[in-house]
């Protein structure tokens, strides 16, 4: 899927931001709930966004607007300047352009550690060896090399949400999207994993939108979103 | 890794279930073998009975329905009968279901013209035939002299008269195999049915056409009111019992259709609204409806499947099972075939398609986000 720019605004510095968000609303019930209200928010090719504010604020409601899984009651969405709206087939636009991560992992139970990382690409036009090697050199990259054949429940919680981390990156995909990707971990596996989740980004040059309660996370984003009653505040510079 | 082993795998998370679905689909589709194997087996049985007999031609009632036509006397309509061009020979045959002794279960009994050709195809393999039309003896199927354990010198009991077994014979035809063999005029002095007979058969000569076959049709039907004469194929399909017999085998085949995709349909929902969350993730990760629905069509076409093939052995083992049991031995001959197994399969397969769409549309229909939030 080639993304033709259309009415995008330029950032300041004159790049076409990857996410250029305009006053987004996503409302249930008839309106009586709103959970996004009327968010507008600019993300830069490679920055690191940290969305927190408390339960309830609509932040994993932003998300999921953010990957393409609800349609917003109102408002638009651009992709490197296509607007959301016009994308015919979300599906392939998601499977070309935005991994998930999330808090409580979703691996499919049924299948080993290497076949989760290959879900995304199982029925592209990848040759099943390309599939296969490129998941196994992601889960390697995660420190799990040994770990290749073994099913989600036997795995450790962090092994898992690396697992997770290296099916979101197997479609070199340009926006990562984590759900309080930490939120089940232990400190230890916590740190672990936002150090791979990090480093991957940077290494890859992909943008990162995290929704995170953890302060010590958001220090280290490149900019903290925060929000409040479905609205959102810019904080500034996280780290 | 492929969507057929994604769907294999999945079924094989959930093994109760999956073999709850597949045991309840197998069972539809044993009672659809079985019972379809018997009907046309029974079918079979008598037309091959009639075949090795050498028969081209039986003259029996018009409006008979069963397979041993109601009697009437054939001595006037056998002379004519013989006249026709072409005829060979004509031979009377009286048949009964009886049961010899107590504890014996029903057996076939057939009378059968003394010095007919229908003798010929018989296989004597002990003792000797009898000797004369009223001599008051019978000839016993290996079969019937197996389950009435009786050998060459007994004595068996039918309807009050007394006859001697002097013989066993063997025939290509079960149902023969598995009949007590008497004379025409024996049968009828047993059955108090003096000069009829149930059919006559009619043997052509080995320069008869399809045509002259027609021809004695044509004469029976325009100079015999009341009389047919028709094809031993034409005489089983009008048979009440193979009538009922495969009607029985059309409506199980209706209700294990009908109950099996019903099963594959409730399996399924169950199966996604457990998977909602999955089939989100899934989405999320880019997964476009047309395959997940794929997914899970797989799955209920794989039950449908596994429950067919199980079905198919299951059925064909209750149909050798049935044709073994003390009343059915000797009468049925259960047929197998391919094809019909391969259609059964594919009804199994389609039935499982069909349960399988409306729970694969729904699946595919799900918002990702919702689904995601499902718990």
């Amino acid at each position: 899927m080639k993304l033709v720019p259309q009415s995008a605004q330029p950032s300041p510095d004159g790049a076409t931001p990857i996410l250029d968000i305009r006053n987004v609303s996503l409302h249930f019930d008839e309106g009586r709930a709103k959970a996004v209200n009327g968010v507008d928010l600019r993300i830069a090719e490679g920055e690191f966004v940290a969305i927190d504010g408390p339960s309830g604020s609509g932040k994993s409601s932003l998300l999921n607007l953010i990957g393409a899984l609800d349609v917003p009651t109102c408002g638009e969405i651009y992709f490197r300047g296509q607007p959301y709206s016009g994308i015919a087939d979300m599906a392939l636009f998601r499977s070309r352009h935005i991994g998930f991560v999330f808090q409580t992992f979703n691996l499919i139970p049924t299948l080993s550690a290497l076949e989760n990382v290959m879900i995304p690409v199982l029925g592209h036009s990848w040759s099943a060896a390309r599939q296969r090697s490129k998941a196994a050199s992601l889960l390697s990259g995660m420190g799990l090399a040994d770990r290749l054949h073994c099913f989600p429940a036997t795995l450790s919680g962090g092994e898992r949400q690396r697992v997770a981390i290296a099916r979101s990156m197997i479609n070199d995909p340009g926006l990562i999207l984590a759900d309080e990707p930490t939120g089940s971990l232990d400190s230890v596996n916590a740190q672990q994993v936002l150090e791979l989740l990090i480093g991957s980004r940077e290494e890859r040059q992909i943008t990162l939108v995290m929704v995170t309660h953890d302060r010590s996370i958001s220090a280290r984003a490149d900019r903290v979103i925060h929000m409040h009653d479905g609205r959102n505040e810019s904080l500034g510079e996280g780290g | 890794m492929n969507l057929l082993s994604l769907a294999l795998g999945n079924l094989r998370h959930r093994p109760a279930r999956s073999s709850l679905t597949v045991s309840a689909i197998a069972l539809g589709i044993a009672a659809v073998v079985a019972l379809t194997t018997i009907a046309w087996g029974f079918e079979a049985s008598w037309q091959k009975a009639n075949d090795a007999r050498g028969t081209d031609l039986i003259v029996t009632r018009t409006g008979s329905q069963n397979a041993m036509p109601s009697p009437f006397v054939g001595a006037a309509l056998l002379d004519q009968l013989a006249h026709y061009p072409h005829v060979q020979e004509v031979a009377g045959l009286l048949s009964e279901m009886l049961s010899i002794g107590e504890q014996s279960p029903p057996i076939f009994v057939f009378g059968w013209a003394y010095g007919s050709y229908l003798w010929d195809h018989l296989k004597l393999l002990q003792g000797r035939w009898p000797a004369d039309r009223n001599e008051p003896v019978a000839v016993l199927g290996v079969l019937a002299a197996e389950m009435l354990h009786k050998s060459i010198g007994d004595r068996i009991e039918l309807e009050g008269q007394t006859l001697q077994v002097i013989g066993i014979f063997q025939s290509s035809a079960l149902v023969e195999n598995g009949a007590v063999l008497i004379t025409l005029d024996r049968a009828q002095s047993i059955t108090d049915k003096p000069n009829k007979v149930n059919v006559l058969n009619i043997k052509m000569d080995k320069t008869a056409t399809e045509a002259d076959a027609s021809f004695v049709k044509e004469q029976v039907s325009k100079t015999l009111p009341g009389f047919a004469a028709i094809t031993s194929g034409e005489l089983v399909s009008r048979n009440t019992v193979v009538k009922i017999a495969k009607a029985m085998s059309h409506v199980t085949i209706l209700i294990a259709t009908l109950v099996g995709a019903l099963v594959v349909f409730n399996t399924m929902l169950m199966s996604i609204n457990e998977r909602t969350r999955e089939i989100g993730v899934l989405q999320a990760l880019g997964w476009p409806r047309s395959r997940i629905m794929y997914m899970i069509i797989c799955e209920s076409a794989m039950l449908a499947l596994l429950g067919g093939l199980i079905g198919i052995a299951v059925g064909i083992l209750l149909a050798i099972g049935l044709e073994h049991t003390e009343l059915m031995r000797g009468k049925i001959d259960a047929i197998f075939s391919i094809p019909f197994c391969l259609a059964v399969l594919g009804l199994s397969v389609f039935l499982g398609v069909g349960g399988g769409i409306y729970p694969a549309r729904m699946a595919a229909r799900l918002s990702p986000a919702q689904a995601l939030r499902h718990e």
